[in-house]
């Protein structure tokens, strides 16, 4: 970044002097001669707009003026008061400064400053007559309504509708963003007739094409019990324009069974006939399977609508009965659709309570239709996808849930051979691509795990790794594999392949969309938070200091807290080019966007994390800690835990990401993979209260707020932070005692040997294992996690200036462990013949490894 | 997004997972004036559903409707065979490679093909007139 200073006085001085005798001409030369050779010098482009403004041009000034505050923005992120200050400064100079006018309301909007942009923008309005500025004040209007305490946002809204109403008479609404705007006004209010009625009228015409618009119609017209006229639009929408369309065939299907379920008329007073409606829909579904069918591909669309129709009048209408079983239908969408990947996700809905017997039946049938004679590849790759959905299928109606560990071995080999097999078929596929065959193996690594948690024996996760690493070199880019892998690796604590993978993956992989994402396309609120922050973040860095490794995890903690970094400069930006380019209907998705990112759980957890571990690494030494502590001291204290902030804060992590075929009603695979309860409030508050406790005892504070710390403290402790909650409220309480036996009290005494014995106790209840004696092979997460709570609980006793030869004792075992583990090669030898000596289990692991690299 | 919010558009699965997204936007001068495709993406899971033609189509929809351009047009890595392939069969044909248009930090170009679709305005199909893949050009001449 240049500076002001870059360029030589010597330089300069030439500009200075004819600037000084009016010699504009010159002044300018000189100055783009400068310029030419240092483009971004601030000293350079200041006088230039000096020069500029001087001779006239002011909008070239005005220009250059923008880039340098842009620079001084960056500079002082702070101090964007002071910009705002800047700006109103000059348009109270420059009233009529329609340029500068602008720069004041966006400097609001940047600033989140809702009343001063409505004042700001009607002064525009009332200064220039441009209809825009009249709209920024009715949104920034909305804006206030939105943030104002409860009760008070009506004041708001009346005056925006009225403002609205105006303008609508005076014929300033011309544009599709404009009608949004007004159905913003309208539906902030609930006013859901009045939203309708806009959109049935003229200003309805002006955004006839908009597909959003149209969504929001087909939904205004079921919240305000328009079922005819849903019908009817829902009806043409499949019939004419898409036949596919989900949205519109749940509008319809919910609008009839609203009828059916009401009463004996419509609500035009016609009289209904149950058996007729249903007829009607049925004979619609038809008529579009048919139509979709003669197409080359064929839709699936109304082939769901029909299963979404009869489990709607199974499950909801009681006197009538469905046309066809559901199972008989599954079958036939199976017969249409088997071959496509979402087969299975587009069934499992309707699947939830079918009889164990009738689920047999379905997978024979679904079987039967899977014709293995056929010769040609694309039939046989289409083979490979129905016999992936059959065995989801096959889990999912609960027909594994009771197999023995003889057949679930002898079932993975099934899914292994079945994979290999695959194979063959995707030898021509890119890079990029998955194998056809890959769920074989997510599938094959589920029934181990399943034996796994029924055993409890490494060996099956140990089984599933190795399944999951070969699949993962011919399918590099598969998602799928590596959540998995990062999951089984954490259960077994390998921290250091954890890193190599899991977060490779996540720098390398979605990283990559993330980043294209940002630069110039957009960011899709859905998009960036599906696939970085939430999907990744989550799955790597908790619980990230039982890792052993504290350097590793805290870069990977900082790595992840970058989307906020980002979410701070960028998104303000985004909102203002919303207001800019007058699109009122992201303003609103923007400015949330910005607030649940700014206000994100993870990233307070990560917050919390990195505090934590930052005082693990430097706590080694008693002088590197106190040297924290002193530093820190203030950022110590600013840790909140209260409920209020606690319920400010939005929790995006999304598990449902990772595949899971478990039976509905049971735990889904993500949950009974977790090493340990999701890091929540809880845990949030624990690791807040306890750096502030260190915090308060270092800093030699008065006991009534220790003793408040301490007794949050102990009211929460939650079973994993069992230890090192316990000591250090113990802790606590023995420095208030310690202070008050010195301050004379005698009943203080025997109190403070309690205390120390309680401490002592807990220790030795922690110390009753050597942790080098554990092999690797028993070694898991749970392992770790006492381990590296014993450090954090010596670590913190330092502080106490104690138990030092503990602490040396322990680092040592631990050097030791991490020899262990980072001697890979070893590991890896261990690990192979173990898997083989273990259930005499996949006995082809050496040969196969031979013919594969 | 906030320029050109209805080239933006997200396909959702009945139980809402996200199946693929397009995402476009509307520029050029004068008869050159059309909409284009920045990028589309369907999941693995929900390919071979006609998902991209539905979105194409959407976008070709809005461009001629809403923005009255007189093509759409889109850039394509040129060894991409399969989007190529499926670009051909939505009606759009190459209409010049751009030479190292895809550039990466290992010194790595491709090529790129300009493929465009005449929409109802440009009667006499005059955005796709010329050689084709022998229109060689240069990423500066853009």
């Amino acid at each position: 970044m240049s500076s002001i200073t870059d360029v030589s006085e010597r330089k300069i001085r030439p500009i200075y002097e004819a600037i000084d005798s009016l010699n504009y001409k010159s002044a300018l030369s000189h100055c783009n001669k400068l310029l030419k050779k240092q483009p971004n010098a601030l000293i350079l482009k200041a006088l230039k707009g000096l020069i500029l403004e001087r001779t006239g041009k002011s909008d070239e000034a005005l220009q250059l003026c923008d880039q340098l505050l842009l620079w001084f923005i960056g500079r002082w992120g702070n101090a964007i008061d002071d910009i705002v200050q800047l700006y109103e400064n000059a348009t109270r100079q420059n009233p009529n400064n329609e340029e500068l006018g602008n720069h004041l309301f966006m400097a609001m909007v940047r600033n989140g400053d809702y009343k001063g942009q409505q004042q700001a923008a009607l002064k525009l309005h009332k200064t220039f007559g441009v209809n825009k500025y009249l709209f920024w004040g009715i949104m920034s209007l909305v804006l206030q309504a939105e943030n104002a305490p409860a009760g008070q946002s009506s004041i708001f809204m009346t005056l925006a509708e009225r403002m609205m109403l105006k303008a609508v008479q005076e014929g300033r609404l011309k544009l599709t963003e404009e009608v949004h705007l007004y159905l913003i006004v309208l539906l902030t209010q609930n006013k859901t007739k009045e939203a309708l009625e806009v959109l049935e009228g003229d200003l309805g015409q002006i955004c006839k094409h908009d597909t959003e618009i149209k969504y929001i119609r087909n939904d205004l017209l079921l919240k305000t019990s328009n079922w005819s006229k849903a019908i009817e639009i829902s009806k043409l929408s499949l019939t004419e324009t898409n036949i596919d369309d989900w949205g519109a065939y749940l509008t319809y299907l919910e609008s009839q069974f609203h009828l059916i379920k009401s009463s004996e008329k419509d609500e035009n007073g016609e009289i209904l006939n149950k058996a007729t409606i249903l007829d009607d829909a049925r004979e619609l579904l038809r008529s579009l399977q048919e139509k979709g069918g003669s197409s080359s591909d064929v839709k699936r669309g109304p082939f769901l609508a029909e299963l979404e129709l009869e489990y709607r009048v199974i499950s909801e209408l009681k006197d009538c009965k469905p046309a066809q079983e559901i199972d008989i239908l599954a079958i036939e969408y199976f017969r249409k659709f088997g071959e496509k990947s979402c087969c299975f996700e587009d069934l499992q809905p309707y699947l939830k309570s079918i009889p164990l017997e009738t689920s047999r039946m379905m997978v024979e049938a679904f079987n039967a239709l899977i014709d293995s004679t056929c010769e040609d590849v694309k039939s046989r790759i289409q083979n490979v996808h129905k016999n992936i959905n059959v065995n989801k299928l096959e889990r999912y109606l609960g027909l594994l849930s009771d197999i023995s560990e003889s057949d679930a071995i002898l079932y993975v080999n099934k899914l292994w051979r079945s994979y290999n097999d695959a194979l063959q078929y995707g030898v021509e596929l890119l890079d990029t691509e998955n194998q056809y065959g890959d769920e074989f193996v997510i599938l094959a690594s589920h029934l181990l795990i399943d034996l796994y948690l029924k055993k409890g024996q490494n060996s099956f996760v140990l089984q599933a790794i190795f399944l999951l690493e070969m699949a993962l070199c011919k399918s590099k880019y598969n998602y799928q594999f590596k959540l998995l892998l990062v999951r089984l690796y954490q259960i077994l604590e390998v921290s250091r392949v954890v890193q190599v993978y899991g977060y490779k993956a996540c720098s390398t992989g979605h990283h990559e969309v993330f980043k294209c994402l940002r630069n110039n396309q957009c960011d899709t609120v859905l998009l960036l938070m599906y696939f970085f922050n939430i999907v990744y973040s989550h799955y790597i860095c908790a619980r990230s200091s039982s890792f052993a490794f504290i350097g590793e995890a805290i870069r990977a903690c900082h790595e992840t807290l970058q989307i906020y970094r980002s979410n701070d400069a960028e998104t303000p930006e985004m909102i203002i080019q919303a207001f800019k380019l007058a699109t009122f209907s992201k303003v609103q998705e923007f400015i949330k966007f910005r607030k649940e990112l700014d206000c994100s759980m993870q990233r307070v957890l990560l917050y919390r994390e990195i505090v934590r571990l930052d005082i693990l690494s430097i706590s080694k030494d008693l002088k590197n800690t106190m040297e924290y502590f002193e530093r820190d001291l203030d950022s110590i204290i600013d840790l909140s835990y209260d409920d209020p902030f606690c319920a400010t804060l939005y929790d995006h992590r999304d598990f449902t990401v990772m595949t899971n075929c478990n039976p509905s009603g049971t735990k889904s695979f993500e949950e009974v993979t977790r090493v340990s309860p999701t890091l929540n409030k809880a845990w949030l508050k624990i690791f807040s209260l306890i750096p502030r406790i260190l915090k308060t005892l270092y800093a030699n504070n008065n006991a009534d707020d220790l003793i408040i710390l301490i007794e949050e403290l102990e009211n929460l402790i939650t079973l994993e932070e069992r230890h090192i909650g316990e000591i250090v409220s113990r802790l606590g309480r023995l420095y208030i005692t310690t202070k008050e036996v010195r301050a004379g009290q005698k009943e203080s005494r025997q109190k403070l040997s309690k205390t120390i014995d309680g401490i002592i106790s807990i220790l030795k209840d922690f110390c009753k294992e050597d942790f080098t004696k554990i092999s690797l092979r028993e070694l898991s997460w749970k392992h770790l996690h006492q381990l590296s709570t014993f450090l954090e609980i010596q670590v913190i006793q330092t502080l106490k200036k104690s138990v030092k030869e503990n602490l040396e004792r322990l680092n040592e075992q631990l050097n030791e462990f991490k020899k262990k583990l980072e001697n890979e090669e070893e590991l890896y030898l261990d690990l192979l013949s173990f898997i083989k000596s273990e259930n005499g289990f996949i006995e082809f692991c050496e040969s196969e490894l031979k013919t594969w690299d | 997004m906030a320029r050109w919010p209805d080239l933006f558009c997200v396909q959702e699965s009945p139980s809402g997972a996200m199946m693929g997204y397009i995402m476009g936007k509307a520029e050029g001068r004068g008869k050159d004036w059309h909409g284009h495709v920045t990028a589309i993406t369907v999941s693995p899971e929900y390919r071979r559903l006609g998902l991209a033609d539905g979105m194409m189509k959407l976008l070709e929809e809005v461009s001629e409707k809403i923005y009255n351009g007189y093509f759409v047009d889109l850039f394509v890595r040129k060894s991409n065979s399969v989007a190529i392939g499926m670009y051909k069969k939505f009606g759009y044909c190459v209409y010049r490679c751009v030479t190292g248009y895809y550039s990466s930090g290992d010194n790595h170009e491709e090529d790129a093909f300009d493929m465009r679709k005449p929409l109802s305005r440009d009667v006499h199909r005059e955005s796709v007139a010329g050689s084709g893949e022998q229109n060689i050009i240069k990423p500066e001449q853009l």
